[in-house]
Parts: structure tokens; C-alpha cells; sequence
């Protein structure tokens, strides 16, 4: 009888750590920003944000900007798309670093369904008075 | 007696020195001061529905009802954080996501937390025997707790989230906080923990002392 | 009935083929779950016309159809048993072991009965877009394993409860959320199109929560039925 819980919950425990892990080994192939511009279907991008061409409407809650090339020599020369996304923006959206999308392109936007923003770490206190070179660029997932 | 003090004198000290201190996350701004509290409450809420599990295992094991008091008060307590919990983070959210509630997934799991204890509560009035409400409930409490792991890890990863999963251990497990407000976090976790502990054993001996009185009257 | 001598399969069996053998009698919970299943449908086809539905909508639609069916018809059997007052002969009987499997087999035959007609049904109203068949097939079969899973053993809870009312959904609910959202976000994919790779995550979360919820509900069912 004892036996019989035993294996149970080993089962349910198992069972439990394969399933929640489920999520955390998939691996999201990224693409560059010119395959992203002609993507039908979701894909992930990550690029540089271009700050001269945010454009922000409360009453919609629609974001619109673009994203340039992180790895080009300069922004001028870089391959760029415009993206908009729809939703709360991220309260540390304006000292991102670069921005990670998923969507898909439809028509000369790339429609972005989640928005990663990737920006210095936080939680330190003010004034820098911990700072960890480790601790910059990493993924957050927007703000808290 | 004397921990009683030091307990209200240390919170009374947290309490001051979140104000005081510098914000922990200086892009929010003072906002950013309620995760002191935030966070321990959303693990108190944990703690107390994983401690309402156990006595609900120890009850079906033993069959005392005092297994089930303990579960009943934990379960009480657990929904009384959980819904602090919701009451604060949906707080952050109207300052930093500017809306109260936008179904974030992290919204959902704690909104489906508070409907399982709700669950539980409704499942307790609709059983007029006393064993059988312990023994039903017990089951009802292990079973909805199995699949709380799924809520808290596979839910954020189907439904895009906003909310932070590194605030306190970024995912190499360093603590993201600078000394400051670790400690201060820290030592909030702590008194949380020892506060709701101390209401768990006030609550449990109340009901002790309710059934004690029904028996005199029968 | 089974002697205790017959294997853990004999027995589960005998209370199958007894259950069944009510429905095929009455076909009370079969048309119960069938009415209900098609009147949403019809409900939810005719409110949003034909086309032009995201494939994301059209997912959610589906499962919440399945969903509130699978309410509506599941807590039957032990209800029915506790009712007609037949609940005592079945445990002197029969182990708990084998009334829990039993039960959960006649759910599983139920569900799975209504998927049959009303998914067509879905298609033929809502002109989705089938994706690939066989990969739709699959989460289908992994969603009803998982819904009759997690709710039998709340079936036999609230058939002990004095008030039943809504507590079957009220219970269900948010156990199976997580089940819910997963099925939702996979077949969303499937009617993108999508390979089976890019929902694998899915299968295996779907395929956890089954043997999770089910091994559960063998360890606990002894305690809600010897109540």
C-alpha cells in the first residue's frame, strides 16, 4: 500500500519538473532583420532601437518605431525595418540597449506580438553605488 | 513575550528604511519601493497554500481534526496574502505597465490562485458533515496545489509577459540586488514569514478553542 | 460484478462495461454533453459569421466549446451512482482502484464521442483552416486525456457534497487552466500551420499534465470514495 504512494509521487514529481521544463529548452532560432521584414509567419528578431522614429499614440496604445542592425559599422548604412506593437510599452522602453520581437511582417510594418527589452540592470540602488559589469545588457523582460 | 517586541520594533525598522533608503530601481522612481512588499507576500501566499497541502496530506494520513484546522487556517491565510498580493502588484502595474490589470500572465496565475482558494472555501460550505468537508477538502486542496508548478512556470512562457523573472536571482542565480536593498528585502522576506507564522499559530488556536466550545454545547 | 480475484484490468473493466451499459440504456450523459456541445457551436457560428476569423479566435473557441460540454456531461457518473443510491453496492463490490479507472475510461469514451461529432461540426461552421490533420489529431486525443484526467476526481468530490450546483466548474476551472491555455496556444499553431517541432513544447507540457493529473487521482480517489 506504503509502495504504492511512493512510486506515485515519484511519478508526479517527475512528471511535474519534465513538464514545466517543457518550455525553457526551446530554442527560438533569431533572423536577420531583412528576413524578418518578409516573414509571413513568427519569427524572433533583435535589433537597435531608433530613437529618432518612435512614435507613440496613448489613445491606441500603438507603438511604432524602428529597428536598425546592432552588429553595422553605423545606423545610416545598417538594414532597418519599422515595427509597431501594440500594448503596454515597457516602462524602461526609452534606456533600452536593443529590443528583441516576435511577430510577423504584414504589409511595410513588422507587427510585433511581445517585445523584449533588453537594458541595464536594475535593482541596485541609486547612484550606482553596486555595479556589476556583469550585470549589463542583460534580457528583462520589459519593466517591472 | 520579548520576540513579540522585537518582531514590531524590526518591522517598524524595515518599514522606515524602505522610505529612507535610495529607490531600488531608479527608472520607476519611489514607486519601485512597494517590491518590499510585494514580493514576500506573493511568497507568503505560496508558503501558506504549500503548508495547506501538507496538513491536508498529514490529515488524510492521521485523520485528526486538528490536521485540518491547521490546513483550513493556512488555506485562510494563504488567500488573505494572495489577495494582498494582487492589491499591490496590481499597484506597480498601473505605475509601470500603466494599467491596473492587463491579464499579464503573471496576473492570471495569481488570479487562478485566488479561484482555487476560492474553490476550496466554496467546496468546505457545500459539505454539511464534518469529516467528510475535511477529507474532501484535503483532497480538493493536494490536488489543485499538483498543478501549481504549471502555473507558475508554463503559463509566462505561452503568454508573453512584462513581468520581471530576475529580480531577485537573474537565471546564472546572482542576486541581482545591490547590498542596500538586499538587505532590506532580505530581512522584509524574513519578518513576513515570521509574522504570518505567528498569525498562523494565533488563528489555529482560536479555532482550537471554537471547537472546544461547540462540544461543550452538544 | 468482478470477483476481487480478477486482475486490476478485469475489474476495471466490469465497472466500465457496467457503465456503459447504463448510457446505452438511457443515453442520458451522452446527450447531455452532445446537446450541449452543438448548441454552443451553433451559438458561436452563428453570433460570428463564417470567415475571417483569426486562427488564434478560432482556437479559443474550440476549447471553450469542448470545455463547457466536458462540464455539463462529466460529472455524471458518480453523481448518478450517489443519486440512485447504487454508490454502496459498488463499493462493497469493487476496489477503489478499479471504479476510478472504470470511470475515467467511461469519461475518456464519453468526451471523445463528443470531439468525434463536434469537431467536424466546428470545421463546417466556422470554415477554420485544419492545419495538418494527424498533428491536429493528437492534441485532441492529449486535451480529452487531460480534461477527463483532471475532472473525474473532481466528479467524484462534489457528488459527496450536499449542494452541487455550480461546484463542478467551480472546482474544474482553475485546475484545468494551464491545460487550457497550453491547448490553446498549440492549436492556434496547428491552424498557422506550423510543423510539429515548433509545438513540441506543447505536446510534452500536454502529455505531463495527463500523467500528472491522472497518477493523482488513483493516489487520491480512496479518500473521497470511502467517504
Amino acid at each position: 500500500m506504503k509502495a504504492k504512494y511512493i512510486i506515485g509521487g515519484v511519478i508526479i514529481v517527475l512528471f511535474l519538473i519534465w513538464g514545466s521544463s517543457a518550455f525553457l529548452k526551446t530554442t527560438v532560432q533569431y533572423v536577420s532583420i531583412g528576413e524578418a521584414s518578409r516573414a509571413t509567419r513568427t519569427v524572433q528578431v533583435m535589433g537597435k532601437i531608433d530613437f529618432d522614429r518612435v512614435v507613440y499614440s496613448a489613445e491606441r496604445s500603438r507603438l511604432e518605431f524602428a529597428i536598425y542592425d546592432a552588429e553595422a559599422p553605423d545606423k545610416t548604412a545598417a538594414e532597418s525595418m519599422n515595427v509597431v506593437y501594440y500594448g503596454v510599452v515597457p516602462g524602461n522602453f526609452d534606456q533600452a540597449t536593443s529590443v528583441v520581437l516576435k511577430g510577423k511582417s504584414e504589409g511595410e510594418y513588422f507587427v510585433a506580438e511581445q517585445m523584449l527589452v533588453k537594458c541595464p540592470s536594475k535593482y541596485q540602488g541609486e547612484g550606482g553605488e553596486y555595479q556589476d559589469p556583469r550585470k549589463h545588457d542583460e534580457a528583462q523582460e520589459g519593466s517591472i | 513575550m520579548w520576540w513579540k517586541i522585537l518582531i514590531f520594533m524590526a518591522m517598524a525598522a524595515v518599514i522606515v528604511f524602505s522610505f529612507v533608503t535610495p529607490m531600488p530601481q531608479a527608472q520607476i522612481g519611489s514607486a519601485s519601493r512597494i517590491f518590499y512588499y510585494h514580493i514576500p507576500q506573493a511568497w507568503i501566499c505560496v508558503l501558506a497554500f504549500a503548508m495547506s497541502m501538507v496538513f491536508s496530506i498529514r490529515y488524510l494520513m492521521y485523520r485528526r481534526p486538528a490536521e485540518d484546522d491547521k490546513a483550513v487556517v493556512a488555506a485562510g491565510l494563504g488567500f488573505v496574502f494572495c489577495l494582498l498580493a494582487t492589491i499591490t502588484g496590481s499597484i506597480f502595474a498601473k505605475v509601470t505597465w500603466g494599467s491596473f490589470w492587463n491579464w499579464d500572465p503573471r496576473e492570471t496565475s495569481i488570479f487562478i490562485l485566488l479561484l482555487i482558494y476560492g474553490a476550496y472555501f466554496a467546496l468546505r460550505g457545500a459539505v454539511e458533515v464534518e469529516e467528510r468537508r475535511a477529507s474532501l477538502s484535503a483532497v480538493y486542496s493536494i490536488f489543485a496545489f499538483v498543478t501549481v508548478p504549471f502555473l507558475i512556470f508554463v503559463v509566462p512562457r505561452i503568454v508573453p509577459s512584462l513581468h520581471p523573472e530576475d529580480s531577485v536571482v537573474n537565471e546564472n542565480l546572482r542576486f541581482t540586488m545591490g547590498p542596500a536593498v538586499r538587505a532590506i528585502f532580505f530581512s522584509s522576506l524574513a519578518l513576513f514569514t515570521v509574522l504570518y507564522l505567528w498569525i498562523f499559530s494565533l488563528a489555529r488556536r482560536v479555532r482550537v478553542v471554537e471547537r472546544f466550545r461547540m462540544e461543550q454545547e452538544d | 460484478m468482478p470477483s476481487k480475484s480478477a486482475g486490476l484490468a478485469g475489474r476495471t473493466f466490469a465497472v466500465y462495461a457496467k457503465d456503459i451499459r447504463l448510457e446505452l440504456r438511457t443515453r442520458y450523459g451522452l446527450n447531455a454533453i452532445l446537446m450541449f456541445g452543438i448548441t454552443t457551436l451553433a451559438v458561436v457560428s452563428f453570433s460570428l459569421g463564417q470567415s475571417g476569423l483569426s486562427p488564434k479566435l478560432l482556437a479559443a473557441l474550440f476549447w471553450i466549446i469542448i470545455f463547457f460540454s466536458a462540464m455539463s456531461g462529466l460529472a455524471q457518473v458518480f453523481i448518478r451512482e450517489e443519486e440512485s443510491g447504487t454508490a454502496l453496492a459498488l463499493r462493497l463490490t469493487a476496489d477503489p482502484d478499479a471504479i476510478y479507472l472504470g470511470k475515467l475510461f467511461f469519461n475518456l469514451t464519453l468526451l471523445s464521442v463528443m470531439v468525434v461529432i463536434i469537431t467536424p461540426l466546428f470545421f463546417i461552421f466556422t470554415d477554420a483552416p485544419a492545419g495538418n490533420v494527424g498533428r491536429f489529431v493528437v492534441v485532441l486525443v492529449l486535451g480529452v486525456l487531460g480534461l477527463c484526467g483532471a475532472t473525474t476526481l473532481v466528479a467524484a468530490i462534489i457528488a459527496k457534497a450536499s449542494v452541487k450546483g455550480a461546484l463542478f466548474s467551480v472546482l474544474s476551472f482553475p485546475i484545468l487552466v494551464p491545460l487550457l491555455i497550453t491547448l490553446t496556444a498549440a492549436t492556434e499553431k496547428i491552424f498557422d500551420g506550423l510543423t510539429f517541432t515548433s509545438v513540441s513544447a506543447e505536446l510534452q507540457f500536454l502529455t505531463a499534465y495527463a500523467v500528472v493529473m491522472i497518477t493523482a487521482s488513483v493516489l487520491l480517489f480512496k479518500f473521497v470514495w470511502q467517504e
